[in-house]
């Protein structure tokens, strides 16, 4: 089994005035797009700044291919890329100047940074403005150069904190993309976001951070994870559909809307087959009774209902703020 | 090409501004010399040292002071810390790209001035203020530079005042070594002389080995400072060896001065030992004032201490407890090798290095407590009050210039030392040190009892 490129052992941080993070355990798999949600202040930025050397961490350790990220910041750093939730360009500097001073920053020598910063622009799209003041670009396009600035040392491990912030639907799409792309060309990638629509489309991984705890911590979505998620819609109204679905053992019910209701359910196949029969012997019109695939947003809705024994049901835009 | 100087380079000579400052010196010592019958002179020669003041000492004092804290407002310091940049090629580089644009027109300046006095100074009155000019004007910048760096370690937060004040230290620091050097270039200074080391050195020598020691040791101050950003830092080493040097330099202060027109009052230059306890103990402030108190680091510390881990330790004891120890070391040496010197007029100056060092050790339990009492460890504000208070007001109010047995308690410069100059203030000390130790163990000792037990971590996957 290959080792994880990132394993965070026992780590906890305080600020002055508070605890950030509690003893902290996962681990990101090579190659994979793991997401870090959470809602605001829960420590996702804290967590990133650890990972990336950038804040030591009062107990614990993190540690990226076998170094020791709080002993040898340097040494991580030449592997791992950060583009902070903040974008951190020069707006007095054309795209082309920031790239390649990105790319000297990173030791990269002067006729290959300007390889690079041509490379990377083309990568990311942004190719046709490199001689444009950062300034004067528009949000997404300060987006993608900086991006292409963070990857242009071409890093194992890509860390991005809150990357589609402010960004149009459009453009938003394109950067899913990227992330595919990067991940096929071999790149890990951790990315923040309290906006989880948009992460369904390219995680493989999802780790579930609040109040400075990891609430879950595993492959974002899998159709062997139970509980599963179960949508019944009857043909015509029966007034007792809610109470039997709430008597029904392990079942739980996330929304009644009328005819259709949605539930969660353990206890796999065979149990959900004896739902099905219990409803229809007790009279109920069941047009349809089917599983669908656990979306980010219930995997995060579950893990958190768990932890607060059921008052964070409810809300589901995409957005776990 | 260092590429952080670069980038400088690039943002700094750009736009207008290359056009508007070359413009406005032609202008204005162009104007000058047309007025003065096409001749420079000691009008020009003043607007040239104003010129340069402004250029050089307020907007590069000012360049130097924000050029790593606009980096952090404008958040582009996160990729800068991950950089693969040697935190001595980040520091050089920002000095110098940070300033260069002041610099171009402070040689403006410069050259102007030497024209303007060229008729009336022989060469090497020239060549030396100029070099007094540019060398100070590096020293204030880098001072600049070095308290900005200082200042992040423990905010990260700044505005135009935070900016002001780190130009004003800057300035503090440089503008004496200036004027004392410039007042002897021409030989009608007030101080011409000075014995340093057994050596006598002319003014303006001694002006410039001052200017550069303390320039080249503001630059490893910044490098050390620089290394700490980017997380690569260093055990007390080089502050140790900047308090002795700066204890070894101001020991060798000797008769000062020895010229012609020279103040009586300057004969009575204080003893060696007595410099070199003055010198120390306003290091052990200035370590005091300036390093971070805040919790976190000192539980990292007695973390460290706990788990015997010495080095670690090392990197985060107070600079302040570490100077006490120099500093007493250096006064002990001090005072068993210049013994000649240790009494003057009949007292014991043995027992009053001694009363100032528990003193400054009682002060700094004093700003510990303080700071240990806020959660964000900034109490030095509060500390100077409380030691206003303790220093001048208590005792105006008391009186106890009428009673020999109180002043102990709140001055080590009693006029008669015994043995109560000493007990007096180790008795406060050690009343300092039972609220810090007290303050300590419920606000560091025992951070672990605060922190909530960790929630159970449920695994999708294995579930």
């Amino acid at each position: 089994m290959t080792p994880p490129l990132v394993s965070v052992e026992d780590l906890a941080f305080d600020y002055p005035t508070k605890r950030a993070l509690f003893d902290i355990n996962v681990t990101i798999s090579r190659g994979g797009i793991t997401a870090l949600v959470g809602p605001n202040g829960a420590g996702k930025t804290t967590l990133i700044n650890c990972l990336a050397g950038l804040h030591e961490p009062i107990e614990g350790a993190v540690m990226f291919d076998g170094i020791e990220v709080a002993t040898s910041p340097r040494q991580a750093h030449r592997r791992m890329g950060y583009l902070p939730d903040f974008y951190g360009l020069y707006d007095e500097l054309t795209v082309r100047q920031c790239l390649e001073h990105g790319a000297e920053m990173r030791g990269i020598n002067r006729r290959e940074a300007a390889t690079r910063a041509e490379t990377a622009a083309a990568k990311l799209n942004v190719a046709d403005r490199l001689d444009e003041k950062v300034g004067a670009l528009s949000r997404g396009l300060t987006q993608r150069a900086a991006i292409a600035r963070t990857i242009i040392h071409e890093p194992e491990f890509l860390i991005l904190d809150e990357p589609a912030a402010g960004l149009d639907p459009d453009a938003r799409q394109q950067l899913s993309a990227l992330f595919r792309r990067l991940r096929d060309d071999g790149m890990t990638l951790l990315i923040s976001s309290h906006i989880l629509a948009e992460l369904e489309d390219y995680c493989t991984d999802m780790i579930i951070i609040r109040d400075g705890r990891i609430l879950d911590h595993g492959e974002a979505a899998t159709d062997a994870a139970p509980p599963r998620r179960i949508v019944i819609e009857l043909a015509e109204p029966n007034a007792r559909f809610e109470a039997l679905i709430k008597a029904a053992a392990n079942t739980r019910l996330v929304e009644l809307d009328g005819l259709t209701a949605t539930i969660y359910m353990s206890g796999g196949r065979i149990a959900q087959v004896a739902l099905l029969k219990h409803m229809i012997d007790a009279g109920m019109p069941v047009a349809s009774f089917g599983d669908i695939k656990e979306r980010l947003q219930d995997a995060y809705q579950r893990a958190v209902h768990n932890e607060t024994g059921g008052a964070s049901d409810g809300g589901s835009d995409g957005d776990t703020s | 090409m260092n590429p952080e100087l670069r980038r400088l380079l690039l943002i700094e000579f750009q736009g207008y501004r290359l056009v508007i400052l070359p413009t406005v010196l032609a202008g204005v010592f162009g104007l000058a010399y047309f007025l003065n019958d096409y001749r420079f002179d000691a009008g020009t020669s003043f607007l040239a040292t104003a010129g340069f003041f402004a250029l050089v000492f307020i907007w590069g004092t000012r360049q130097a002071a924000e050029c790593v804290l606009q980096e952090i407002n404008n958040k582009t310091w996160v990729p800068q810390r991950m950089s693969s940049l040697s935190a001595w090629s980040m520091t050089w580089a920002k000095l110098a790209g940070s300033t260069a644009f002041t610099w171009l027109g402070g040689a403006v300046c410069l050259g102007v001035y030497a024209a303007s006095n060229a008729e009336w100074w022989d060469t090497r009155r020239i060549v030396t203020s100029v070099a007094l000019y540019a060398a100070t004007g590096i020293l204030a910048q880098t001072v600049c530079f070095l308290i900005s760096l200082s200042a992040i370690q423990r905010r990260r937060e700044f505005g135009r005042v935070h900016v002001v004040s780190y130009q004003f230290l800057g300035m503090l620091c440089a503008l004496p070594p200036l004027y004392i050097g410039l007042s002897a270039t021409g030989g009608e200074g007030i101080l011409d002389v000075i014995n340093w080391h057994g050596q006598y050195l002319g003014l303006p020598q001694f002006m410039a080995i001052f200017t550069g020691a303390f320039t080249l040791w503001g630059l490893i101050g910044v490098w050390a400072l620089m290394r700490a950003e980017l997380q690569e830092p260093l055990g007390p080493w080089l502050w140790i060896a900047f308090t002795a040097f700066t204890m070894a330099f101001f020991g060798g202060l000797r008769s000062l001065p020895v010229g012609p027109n020279t103040p009586i009052a300057f004969y009575d230059f204080p003893s060696i030992p007595t410099v070199v306890a003055m010198i120390g103990v306003l290091l052990i402030y200035v370590a005091g004032l300036t390093e971070s108190k805040n919790r976190i680091r000192l539980r990292r510390l007695h973390g460290a201490v706990q788990a015997r881990q010495w080095p670690a330790a090392l990197l985060r004891v107070p600079r302040a407890a570490v100077t006490i120890v120099i500093v007493g070391l250096g006064v002990w040496i001090a005072a068993a090798n210049f013994s000649d010197y240790t009494e003057v007029r009949g007292r014991d100056l043995h027992l009053m290095y001694a009363a100032l060092l528990i003193f400054a050790c009682r002060d700094m339990l004093i700003m510990y407590f303080v700071c240990l009492g806020r959660r964000d460890g900034r109490g030095e504000g509060l500390t100077l009050m409380v030691l206003i208070v303790v220093y001048i007001l208590v005792p105006e109010t008391v009186g106890i210039e009428m009673l020999d047995l109180l002043i102990p308690v709140f001055s080590p410069f009693g006029e008669n030392p015994t043995w109560w100059t000493i007990a007096a203030p180790a008795l406060e000390t050690a009343g300092a040190g039972w609220l810090v130790a007290h303050r300590w163990r419920k606000t560091v000792g025992a951070h672990r009892n605060t922190a909530a037990p960790a929630a159970p971590v449920s695994n999708a996957a294995d579930a």
